[in-house]
């Protein structure tokens, strides 16, 4: 019988050296992004020890956008090579974007109480993150409601690369409706800019960020895999017991 | 039949050859834990008509629709005339015919307006003799102007084939076309397939074996997906099918006699030709449309339910919030848009998975037109559908929240969102028509994509009845265009994904 799980899944309990080394990289930077998020960044002088919830919320807001933009490769790739690989690349994308959407959320609910006074807006920026949350949330539940594989994985990536068009509009929406939400002042001179510190702090809480998704990613794609090496073997008994 | 039709593009690949009209080689499907068609290969030549005999579930059905171009083949290939059947090249499906177990002819229709349908799809011209011969043929001429929900089973059957035989293919592929069909039908069937045996390799699925015995040149026997025996009926001599197909069941394969078909020499392998004729994008795309405006009219099975639903929707908005005078256009703007987006989402997004359900879509996917054909006939029905329940909802905001809100900055707003909004449903109708419980599912899915629209509808909408100078309210509209622009365009590269199968 056909199987879509190459020989690679045997060794799937196996953690390589290259993944022990990013690992260690991103406990690294973890702990730096911490350190520097808490010790080294200057206290900002309107909004307080709070302002410091902005590192991690800017760079999950980044992943988020990160993770729906592979989402679209994947489906992408998947429709033009039929590489199952693909379609699990975008469906590990599709969760972990999800749940950091929902770190993006949940920190600029507690950073807004502080700020606006208020938890929700209904803010272009705020709203459109909602949207994308909808969208991907959508994007898993869909899969749950179709049986046949290859169905699954086909419409599944049309869907990921339509709903693909909410995050060009989610990052200018601030440029588009003026609003609560403030626009990018990380490197604008003379507009505000970051401190030194501060950007310092950002660029390596992003760093991290990255490095914690990126090892997510592969842990949730090799999940991916077992599950689908599962799905096969199960096929396999379906059949041979008889399944006409 | 012309080499090529006054209506239809050039024909490709004229001439009759001697060499097999149909090759299948190595096919491969599963469907879920199935192997449903695992490696089957066989020649078909003008002038024979083949059976393919099984139990339930040996795999007929399932190669009979890998053959028509209407599922996607895992591994292998089908070609007709030499050139490869494939979802995504119309012209490969040119010449060919399908009728599978279900109807696929529209209930709305006539007879003869069905026929026609199916006939214009091929690059036959609605006023053809060749409508009136085929209706004759399959006795249904005097039925002409019958509703087809209106006829019998067995009559249905023959309008089926009436539809599939309209454009006289040279593949013909018949699923269980006896079934339903009393003897008086079934010996104009067999008449009627005996008159274009001539000119077209006929294969037919059945589980009549007798009848089968007396009509075929040749028999295929299908066993969990396996081509078990490929044998002329002559090299059968005097074995019962019944033990034939008993040995198969058995997994002990019945003897395979040397004068099969695939056993033949090379030397006469050169592919037999297909006269091949399809109409143009718009003719297609015109035909598509006519009938799903004539379908409305007589079902008022969409429109009148949208509207209602749209007006309903602003009648709840209006009700359940006590809403001051002040702030009346501001709720009678969100209140438009939000009933308009769930008139949509729940109305507009059923176009395809009806005609799914119904076996209607069959009709259109057989037949050798672009996929995009098909999208852009069911666009334009749901973009007319969506701004007529925008123009009714428009009146009713005027008259429930006391403003001056039909304007013609509004119409214009309308026009752009309901062109957006038709994408949506348009495109996520197609994607959902095979999933379980899609009316839970096209909600969750679309509403979260439609949010542009709202947010620009609403923001225009506010505008104008603000009166704010019009330079002002264009960027939203700009913004909606766009959006449906990028739908549109992304409709168009996945088309073919879309109703793969």
């Amino acid at each position: 019988m056909k199987t879509d799980v190459g020989p690679r899944s045997q060794s799937a309990g196996n953690i390589s050296l290259a993944m022990k080394l990013v690992l260690a990289l991103t406990l690294v930077a973890v702990g730096a992004s911490v350190f520097m998020t808490f010790a080294y960044a200057p206290e900002h002088r309107v909004q307080g020890n709070l302002q410091r919830i902005f590192y991690s919320h800017i760079s999950t807001a980044g992943i988020c956008y990160i993770a729906f933009i592979i989402v679209a490769i994947g489906g992408t790739m998947y429709l033009a090579r039929r590489d199952p690989k693909w379609d699990r690349l975008a469906r590990a994308a599709a969760l972990l974007g999800v749940v950091f959407t929902t770190i993006v959320l949940l920190t600029g609910c507690i950073w807004g109480t502080g700020v606006w006074g208020a938890c929700w807006t209904w803010d272009p920026r705020l709203t459109t993150t909602l949207v994308l949350w909808f969208v991907y949330v959508g994007y898993l539940m869909l899969r749950g409601y179709i049986d046949e594989r290859e169905q699954k994985r086909r419409i599944a990536a049309i869907v990921g690369i339509v709903g693909a068009v909410v995050v060009p509009v989610n990052y200018l929406s601030v440029f588009w409706w003026r609003n609560l939400h403030p626009q990018s002042t990380i490197i604008v001179e003379g507009r505000g800019g970051l401190a030194p510190e501060m950007l310092q702090t950002l660029i390596v809480t992003f760093v991290a960020f990255i490095l914690l998704f990126g090892l997510l990613l592969r842990l949730q794609v090799r999940l991916e895999r077992l599950s689908d090496a599962a799905a096969d073997l199960r096929m396999a008994a379906f059949a041979k017991d008889g399944a006409y | 039949m012309s080499q090529s039709g006054p209506r239809g593009k050039p024909a490709t690949g004229i001439g009759i050859g001697r060499g097999p009209l149909v090759e299948v080689h190595s096919l491969y499907r599963r469907l879920g834990a199935v192997e449903a068609v695992a490696g089957v290969s066989f020649t078909q030549r003008r002038g024979e008509i083949a059976v393919v005999l099984g139990e339930n579930g040996a795999g007929k059905t399932t190669l009979l629709r890998l053959m028509a171009g209407l599922l996607r083949p895992a591994a292998g290939s089908v070609r007709t005339g030499g050139r490869r059947v494939s979802q995504t090249d119309p012209i490969s499906r040119a010449g060919l015919a399908f009728v599978g177990h279900g109807a696929s002819s529209y209930d709305e229709l006539s007879v003869i307006e069905n026929v026609r349908f199916a006939a214009q799809l091929r690059a036959v011209a609605p006023d053809s003799p060749r409508i009136r011969e085929t209706l004759e043929q399959v006795d249904l001429w005097r039925f002409r102007d019958r509703r087809a929900r209106e006829l019998s089973r067995g009559m249905r059957q023959r309008l089926e084939l009436a539809g599939a035989l309209v454009a006289d293919p040279e593949v013909i592929l018949l699923d269980e076309p006896f079934n339903a069909l009393d003897s008086r039908s079934r010996a104009s069937v067999d008449a009627l397939l005996a008159g274009r045996k001539p000119n077209a390799a006929i294969l037919i699925a059945t589980h009549e074996i007798d009848h089968a015995r007396s009509i075929a040149d040749r028999v295929l026997v299908l066993h969990r997906g396996r081509l078990q025996l490929d044998a002329t009926v002559e090299s059968l001599g005097d074995r019962d099918l019944r033990e034939v197909l008993d040995q198969a069941a058995a997994g002990d394969p019945p003897h395979q006699p040397a004068e099969s078909e695939s056993g033949r020499t090379a030397a006469d392998s050169t592919p037999d030709r297909i006269t091949r004729r399809r109409p143009g994008w718009l003719r297609a795309w015109r035909t598509l449309v006519t009938r799903e405006f004539r379908a409305e009219l007589r079902s008022r099975e969409f429109v009148p339910a949208m509207v209602v639903l749209g007006v309903l929707m602003l009648m709840v908005f209006s009700l359940a919030f006590a809403i001051p005078p002040e702030d009346a256009p501001a709720a009678a703007s969100g209140a438009f848009w939000a009933s308009l987006i769930f008139a949509t989402v729940l109305g507009a997004v059923r176009g395809f998975a009806v005609e799914r359900d119904r076996g209607t879509l069959q009709t259109q996917l057989l037949a050798p037109i672009s996929r995009s054909a098909i999208f852009g006939g069911k666009w334009i029905v749901n973009f007319v559908s969506i701004a007529l329940v925008g123009g009714v909802a428009a009146v009713v905001t005027s008259v429930f929240f006391r403003i001056a809100f039909a304007g013609w900055m509004t119409v214009l707003t309308v026009l752009v969102a309901a062109a957006a909004l038709a994408s949506i449903a348009t495109l996520y109708g197609a994607l959902l028509t095979n999933t379980r419980a899609r009316e839970m599912l096209a909600p969750v899915l679309m509403l979260p994509v439609t949010m542009p629209v709202l947010i620009g509808g609403v923001a225009a909408t506010l505008d104008s009845l603000s009166a704010t100078a019009v330079p002002a309210r264009l960027p939203w509209l700009g913004l909606v265009l766009a959006y449906c622009a990028i739908l549109l365009s992304l409709a168009v590269l996945l088309v073919d994904y879309i109703f793969e199968d």
